[in-house]
C-alpha cells in the first residue's frame, strides 16, 4: 500500500515550500517533492544569491565615489570568483534553512521528479527508483525557467540565462543583456559595477516595461550615467554563440558582439513532464489555469506560483498563493489575493519599486486620478546619504482618496514600498496616509510628501 | 494574591512555546513590564513580558518544556510567602495535552488563540474554528510523526471558494470594522456600514463590500478622459459678459418664418453657372437680401440707447464667425451697397483674419444688425442672442428639401427657417413680422436684388 498524504506539493520553491510548511502547521500530513534544491530558483539561483552580488556591486559603486564622502580609498580590485563564491554560500545557507524547516514542521521531503499518474496519485522518480504516493490534494508548484524567443540560442557558455550567469566564476569583459526587466537590469548593474562593458537591449519602448513610464525613463537616465549602454524599442532577431563570442543581431541589422549574452526576456512555466496532458489539466497561455482557490479544472489538483496562470511571476506572490491554497484546503476562510496590492521591485541602484496601477494604465482605463510627486533631492535623509536621485510618484483617486498606484525610484525603493502596499491592502486613504507620521529623517518621508503633493498640502516642495 | 502566569501568545502563529530560559528566578520580585522568560516559537525566540509588578513564587514548567499559549507556566503573587499549594494542586490536574484553559479576554484577539488546533495541543474537535467535514480518508493514519493530525481537511470536490469571513468570524460586540476607504465610500454613497457584510481579513468591511451593499456598481465611474479646467481667454470673458448682459437685460421675443428657397437656390445656381470664377455662397446672397430689406425697412435696423431709439442710416451687418474657442462678428460695412461677389470676398477676408485673431477693433464693432447662420451645420432652426445695442438678430437655418403641401398635393420643395430675436423695447411683434415679410420678398425672389 503506497503511503498516503493529505497534501503533496510538487516543487520546493517560494510557492511550494511555504505551502508544505503551512499544510503541516495546520495538521495536514504533508510531503514536498523537489527534483533539484529546496528553495527553488528564488533561493538558489534567483532573488537571494543575486542580492548578494548586488551588495558587492553597490559597495563597489560607493567606493568609487568614496572621495565625495571624505574617504581615500585606493583602486578597487575585484576578486570575481570570490564575489560569486559568497553569493553561492548565501544560497546554500538558505537551501539548508528550508530543509531545517521541513524537519521542524514534519514535512517529508521527497527528492526526485514527480509525475501525477492519476488524480490523487503521484509517482516520484529518484536515483533509487520509482515510488508511488497517494494524496488527497496535489499542489503543483514547479515554477518557471527563462524563456527564449526564436533566434535566441542559449548554449550555457556564451549565450546564458540567469541560471548559468549567476554561478559563472569567470568575469566577462563585455556582456549584452537581452531584456530590461528586473532580472536583466540587476545583472546589468552588477556587471557594470564589476567593470564589465554592458549593453542592454529592450524591445519595448522603455526599460522596466511593467513600471510607470516616467520611472523607466528616470532609471534609464541614471543607469546611462553609470555607463550602461541601453537601446530601447529595437527587437532582437538573433542571439547565438560564434566561437568564443556571443553575437546578437537586431532586426534592423545592428550587431553586438560580446564575451557573453544574457537572455532575460521573460519566463516559461515548468508544465512539462507532470502528466498534465493525460489528466486533462487546462493550460492558459502556457500556464496552468486556476480559480481563486488555486484549483485546476481537475478536482484535487491545484497550482500556485509561476506555473499557475494568475498574477505576476514573483516569489512573494507564490508564497501568498501557497497560504491561500493550503488554508482553504484546511477549511479556513481567507480572502482572495488582491493582485492590485502586489509590490514589484528591481534591485539595481537606484532601485525601483511599485504597487498598483501605472499612470498609463489609469489613462487607458479612463480612471480619474490625481498625481503627487516628491523628489529625493528635497529629502534630507536621501541627500545626506549621498543618494538624491529618484522620486516618489503616487496616483490618487480624486473621489474617495484611494491610493491607486505608487511608484518609487531611489536608493531604498524596495524597502519603502511596503508602506504603500500596506496602504493599498488595508484600503488606507490618502488622507489617512498623510496623517501617518513618518519618522524624520527617513527616505520614507518622501512617500508622505508625495501623497501630500497629490492632495495639495505638501510643505516641503 | 497568588495566580497563574500563562504562556503568552508572543507570536500570532505560535501553536506552542518552549521555555528557553527563565529570566525571573523563583523568589525574585519583578517590576512592571519585566521579561519573565524567553520563549521559543515557530518563528524565533521571543520575550514573555508581564505588565504588573510582583514576585515570582514558583516555576511550573522547566526549561525545554513545550506548552500551548494560555497554559500556566508559573505562579506569581504580590509578596513572598503567599500560599501556592492550591494552585500547585490545580496545575497537577492540568496537562498541555488536554485543552488549555480558556484564554483571557484580551488574548482572545490574538489569532493564535483562534487557530491553535494542532501540534501536541488540543484535539481538533475543541480548538479548530473551521467548518467540520465528514470523515477522514480511511486509509489515512491521523497521527503523523507523533502529531495528532486535524480531521477537517476538505475533500477535493468541496467548494473552497471564499464566501464571507462573517461566517467564520462572528461580529465582535457591535463594533464595525471597516477600512478607511470603505468608510469614505460609504459616506459618499450613504451606505450604513452596520448593514454591510465584510469580506476582508477577519470580516473587515472593504470598499467592494460597501459598493456591493449599495446595490449598484459604483466603482469609480469610467469617463472618456479627465475633467479639464480651462483658464478663461480674453475672448471668452468678453463673450460671457456681453451675452449674459444681453440675455438678462433685453426683453426678447422670437419670430420664426419659413421661406420658400426654390427661386433662391435657382438664382445662385445661375450665378455659379455663368460666373464660375466668382465665389458666391448661399450665405452671401442671403446677406444681400437682409441688407436690402433693412434699407427698405429701417425699423428693424435700430438700437436701444440711453432713453432713445436709434434707427441707423447705414446698413452695417455683423456676421457671426466661429473661430477656435469662441466667436466674433466682423462687420460688413454698407452691406446694402455691395455686390454679391464683394460680400463674399469681404466676408472670407474678414473671417480669415478673425480666425487668426488679427481683426482690428473697428472691424468687429459698430454693426447695426447681426446674422448668425448655422445652416452649413444642418441646423434647421435655432435662436440667437442679440448683439447689443442692436435691436434684432437673425438665426438662419439650413436650406433643406422638404415635403410641401401645394394645391392639396404633397410635393417637395426647398425651404429655410429663419428666427428673428427682437428687442421688444425697440421692435414690436408686428414690426418684426413686417420686416420678415419684406425680407421674404427678396429671399423668395432674389431677382429683385438687381432692381
Amino acid at each position: 500500500m503506497p503511503e498516503h498524504f493529505d497534501v503533496l506539493v510538487i516543487g520546493a520553491g517560494p510557492g511550494g515550500y511555504p505551502a508544505a510548511i503551512r499544510a503541516a502547521q495546520l495538521g495536514l500530513k504533508t510531503a514536498c517533492i523537489e527534483r533539484e534544491k529546496p528553495g527553488g530558483v528564488c533561493l538558489n539561483w534567483g532573488c537571494i544569491p543575486s542580492k548578494a552580488l548586488l551588495k558587492t556591486a553597490e559597495l563597489a559603486m560607493s567606493l568609487r565615489h568614496a572621495d565625495d564622502l571624505g574617504l581615500t580609498v585606493g583602486p578597487i580590485e575585484i576578486d570575481y570568483p570570490k564575489v560569486i563564491g559568497r553569493s553561492r554560500k548565501v544560497a546554500e545557507k538558505f537551501e539548508k534553512g528550508v530543509r531545517g524547516l521541513f524537519k521542524k514542521y514534519g514535512v517529508t521531503l521527497l527528492e526526485g521528479t514527480a509525475t501525477i499518474t492519476a488524480p490523487g496519485k503521484v509517482a516520484v522518480q529518484s536515483s533509487t527508483g520509482k515510488v508511488e504516493y497517494l494524496a488527497k490534494h496535489v499542489i503543483i508548484a514547479t515554477g518557471a525557467r527563462a524563456r527564449t524567443f526564436p533566434g535566441m540560442v542559449p548554449d550555457g557558455e556564451r549565450v546564458l540565462t540567469y541560471r548559468e550567469a549567476i554561478v559563472r566564476t569567470e568575469k566577462p569583459a563585455s556582456v549584452t543583456v537581452l531584456g530590461a526587466g528586473a532580472i536583466g537590469l540587476e545583472f546589468a548593474y552588477f556587471w557594470n559595477a564589476m567593470g564589465v562593458d554592458v549593453t542592454v537591449l529592450e524591445g519595448a519602448d522603455e526599460i522596466v516595461p511593467v513600471e510607470d513610464r516616467e520611472i523607466g525613463a528616470a532609471l534609464r537616465r541614471e543607469l546611462g550615467k553609470q555607463g550602461i549602454k541601453i537601446t530601447i524599442g529595437k527587437k532582437v532577431a538573433s542571439c547565438k554563440r560564434d566561437g568564443d563570442k556571443a553575437v546578437t543581431t537586431l532586426e534592423d541589422g545592428t550587431v553586438f558582439t560580446s564575451d557573453l549574452a544574457l537572455i532575460a526576456v521573460g519566463i516559461a512555466a515548468n508544465v512539462e513532464g507532470l502528466g498534465l496532458e493525460a489528466l486533462g489539466v487546462v493550460l492558459e497561455r502556457g500556464r496552468i489555469k486556476i480559480d481563486t482557490s488555486h484549483r485546476t479544472n481537475v478536482p484535487g489538483i491545484y497550482a500556485i506560483g509561476d506555473v499557475c496562470g494568475s498574477g505576476p511571476a514573483l516569489a512573494h506572490v507564490a508564497t501568498r498563493q501557497a497560504h491561500i491554497c493550503v488554508e482553504r484546503i484546511a477549511g479556513q476562510h481567507v480572502p482572495d489575493l488582491d493582485y492590485s496590492a502586489v509590490p514589484g521591485c528591481t534591485y539595481c541602484q537606484p532601485s525601483v519599486a511599485s504597487v498598483g496601477a501605472t499612470e498609463e494604465a489609469l489613462k487607458k482605463a479612463g480612471t480619474p486620478y490625481k498625481v503627487g510627486k516628491f523628489p529625493f533631492i528635497a529629502n534630507g535623509k536621501a541627500v545626506g546619504a549621498g543618494h538624491p536621485e529618484g522620486f516618489v510618484k503616487v496616483l490618487i483617486d480624486p473621489k474617495y482618496g484611494a491610493i491607486l498606484g505608487a511608484h518609487v525610484i531611489g536608493a531604498e525603493a524596495a524597502e519603502m514600498i511596503a508602506d504603500f502596499v500596506m496602504a493599498r491592502s488595508a484600503e488606507v486613504t490618502a488622507e489617512h496616509f498623510i496623517h501617518t507620521i513618518h519618522a524624520h529623517p527617513t527616505n520614507g518621508e518622501a512617500m508622505m510628501e508625495a501623497v501630500a503633493q497629490a492632495l495639495g498640502v505638501s510643505v516641503h516642495l | 494574591m497568588a495566580k497563574f502566569y500563562e504562556m503568552p501568545a508572543v507570536s500570532p502563529t505560535m501553536e506552542t512555546g518552549t521555555i528557553v530560559a527563565w529570566r525571573i528566578a523563583e523568589g525574585a520580585p519583578f517590576a512592571p513590564q519585566s521579561v519573565i522568560a524567553e520563549v521559543g516559537t515557530d518563528k524565533a525566540n521571543m520575550e514573555a513580558e508581564i505588565f504588573d509588578k510582583g514576585v515570582m513564587l514558583k516555576h511550573l514548567v522547566a526549561v525545554g518544556d513545550e506548552v500551548p499559549p494560555g497554559f500556566p507556566i508559573a505562579i506569581i503573587g504580590d509578596a513572598l510567602g503567599e500560599d501556592v499549594s492550591a494552585l500547585v494542586a490545580q496545575f497537577a490536574t492540568m496537562s498541555p495535552k488536554k485543552a488549555a484553559p480558556a484564554p483571557k479576554a484580551d488574548e482572545a484577539l490574538a489569532p493564535a488563540a483562534q487557530a491553535a488546533p494542532a501540534a501536541q495541543a488540543a484535539p481538533a474537535a475543541q480548538a479548530a474554528p473551521a467548518p467540520k467535514v465528514a470523515e477522514p480518508a480511511p486509509s489515512l493514519d491521523r497521527t503523523w510523526r507523533g502529531k495528532v493530525l486535524r480531521t477537517d481537511v476538505l475533500e477535493p470536490h468541496q467548494d473552497l471558494r471564499y464566501r464571507s469571513a462573517s461566517a467564520a468570524v462572528p461580529a465582535k460586540g457591535g463594533r464595525i470594522v471597516a477600512s478607511p476607504l470603505a468608510k469614505s465610500v460609504a459616506a459618499a454613497l450613504g451606505v450604513n456600514l452596520a448593514t454591510v457584510t465584510g469580506t476582508g481579513p477577519a470580516g473587515r468591511i472593504v470598499q467592494a463590500d460597501v459598493e456591493k451593499a449599495s446595490g449598484s456598481a459604483v466603482r469609480t465611474p469610467k469617463v472618456a478622459r479627465q475633467d479639464e479646467v480651462l483658464k478663461l481667454t480674453q475672448m471668452r470673458k468678453t463673450i460671457a459678459k456681453r451675452l449674459l448682459a444681453s440675455h438678462q437685460d433685453i426683453p426678447t421675443f422670437f419670430l420664426t418664418v419659413t421661406y420658400d428657397m426654390t427661386a433662391f437656390v435657382g438664382f445662385r445656381e445661375q450665378l455659379k453657372k455663368h460666373l464660375p470664377d466668382v465665389k458666391v455662397s448661399h450665405n452671401d446672397v442671403f446677406i444681400a437680401c437682409v441688407a436690402r430689406a433693412l434699407r427698405e425697412y429701417p425699423k428693424a435696423n435700430a438700437a436701444w440707447g440711453e432713453g432713445v431709439i436709434t434707427r441707423f442710416g447705414r446698413v452695417d451687418i455683423g456676421v457671426a464667425v466661429a473661430i477656435e474657442d469662441g466667436l466674433i462678428t466682423p462687420v460688413l460695412r454698407n452691406a446694402d451697397q455691395l455686390r454679391f461677389d464683394e460680400i463674399g470676398a469681404q466676408i472670407r477676408e474678414l473671417a480669415g483674419r478673425a480666425r487668426s485673431q488679427k481683426l482690428k477693433p473697428e472691424e468687429f464693432t459698430g454693426s447695426t444688425f447681426t446674422i448668425s447662420n448655422l445652416g452649413m451645420y444642418d441646423i434647421e432652426q435655432f435662436t440667437a442672442i442679440i448683439n447689443p445695442p442692436e435691436a434684432a438678430i437673425l438665426a438662419v437655418g439650413s436650406i433643406a428639401e422638404v415635403p410641401v403641401a401645394k394645391d392639396g398635393n404633397v410635393t417637395s420643395g426647398w425651404r429655410m427657417k429663419v428666427t428673428m430675436t427682437c428687442d421688444h423695447r425697440v421692435i414690436d411683434g408686428a414690426t418684426g413680422a413686417a420686416f420678415l415679410q419684406v425680407l421674404r420678398r427678396y429671399v423668395e425672389a432674389p431677382m429683385l436684388l438687381l432692381m
